[in-house]
């Protein structure tokens, strides 16, 4: 029977404690990256800038 | 190409909007593998002509949502002219032209173009006066344009031909760009579709699409001031709460992001935020790149941008030049 999603029992996987230092870190980290994206300043888009293809307006071929 | 400290800035603030593209871009798949590209617009491909040697036939008239377009009149000029060429305009100001009677009913070569990945657009298109216009415009829609954007210019009727936003390094294969295109590949595009530079706004967008696709030359710019009078306070400027949010909210470290500019053609000071800063910066960068035969007029009458390649002109000059 070939292996595919719909008969592939995923195994078991046991629960992983989280220590209160880890909830606090993983806290943190999230905060951080939330504050870290509010913080930037955005444009509407990026300006395509790269070695030797900047003087590329349209490629028709990617 | 050196870049500037605010470039650097704000390209890398945007960089970090790469999930809401892929987001946007994966919602938006099923209506791209049926949807027309670009490219079918584009007049080199179609008539097997040269970029670099092209003979341009038509102008276009680029129409920004920047203040002076009020402040001048603009719209109203427009309208009341006999202009002959391509309308490009921007999401923001399709609603206002139509109003304002600019419709493709009276100029046929009418496009509108989207490319902000943001919410913002949703409005731009939500509008009963769309619905009674659609038939005969052109809606070019970023791949990564938000997906709500898209069923409501399905519902209003608007044609909608797709290009993907350059984003990276095509010529890598683990590039974006290459990915998003493999997986947009169908009958009906089995090269995908055709890649853009978008200059990082619509208005240099809309610039691009209207030199690089249609092949329009003279383009004429209004709207487009990327940039504040000298004397406005910092406070009243678009990307004030982001520049104040970056530095915890001490109010006077925020000057440090901006700077004037004193614009030689119009003889008076622009201030620039960081934002306009990198908008225009890269403008300028871009513009120098054109084929000779491109030729940029800003109409506009206010803001930021001048420099080479770049003709200021009241925009009642060039409608007259442009008329019939």
């Amino acid at each position: 029977m070939p292996l595919t999603k719909s008969n592939y029992e995923l195994p078991e996987r046991k629960e992983v404690e989280v220590s209160e230092k880890l909830k606090k870190q993983q806290k943190r980290l999230e905060f951080e990256n939330k504050s870290l994206q509010a913080k930037g300043a955005k444009g509407s888009f990026v300006v395509f800038r790269e070695e030797g293809l900047e003087d590329v307006f349209i490629i028709d071929d990617l | 190409m050196k870049a500037t400290e605010n470039f650097e800035w704000v390209q890398k603030g945007t960089q970090a909007m790469l999930d809401l593209w892929m987001y946007n871009f994966s919602r938006n798949l099923p209506d791209i593998l049926d949807g027309n590209n670009i490219q079918s617009l584009n007049i080199f491909q179609k008539n097997n002509i040269s970029m670099k040697n092209h003979d341009p036939k038509n102008s276009s008239i680029v129409i920004g949502g920047g203040p002076s377009i009020k402040e001048k009149n603009h719209l109203e000029k427009l309208a009341d002219s006999n202009y002959q060429g391509s309308i490009v305009c921007t999401d923001r100001m399709l609603v206002p032209c139509l109003e304002n009677g600019i419709t493709p009913k009276k100029f046929p070569n009418f496009h509108v173009l989207t490319m902000d990945p943001y919410e913002i657009t949703i409005k731009f298109y939500n509008h009963k006066i769309i619905e009674e216009h659609s038939d005969g415009i052109s809606a070019i829609m970023s791949t990564c344009t938000i997906h709500e954007t898209i069923e409501i210019c399905k519902n209003k009727g608007l044609e909608i031909f797709w290009f993907h936003p350059l984003i990276d390094d095509y010529r890598k294969i683990s590039s974006v760009n290459k990915l998003m295109n493999m997986m947009t590949k169908s009958d009906k595009n089995p090269k995908g579709f055709s890649a853009l530079q978008t200059g990082g706004n619509v208005g240099c967008f809309s610039w691009i699409f209207s030199w690089a696709v249609l092949g329009c030359s003279p383009i004429g710019l209004i709207g487009l001031n990327m940039g504040y009078p000298g004397n406005t306070p910092l406070e009243n400027t678009q990307h004030y709460d982001q520049i104040l949010n970056h530095f915890d909210g001490e109010k006077n470290k925020v000057g440090q992001r901006y700077r004037k500019v004193f614009n030689e053609d119009l003889k008076e000071e622009a201030l620039l935020d960081p934002v306009f800063d990198f908008y225009r910066e890269a403008f300028l960068d871009l513009i120098v790149r054109t084929p000779p035969w491109v030729k940029t007029i800003n109409a506009t009458e206010g803001g930021s941008l001048f420099g080479d390649r770049i003709v200021n002109m009241k925009f009642s000059e060039f409608l007259r030049s442009n008329s019939v």
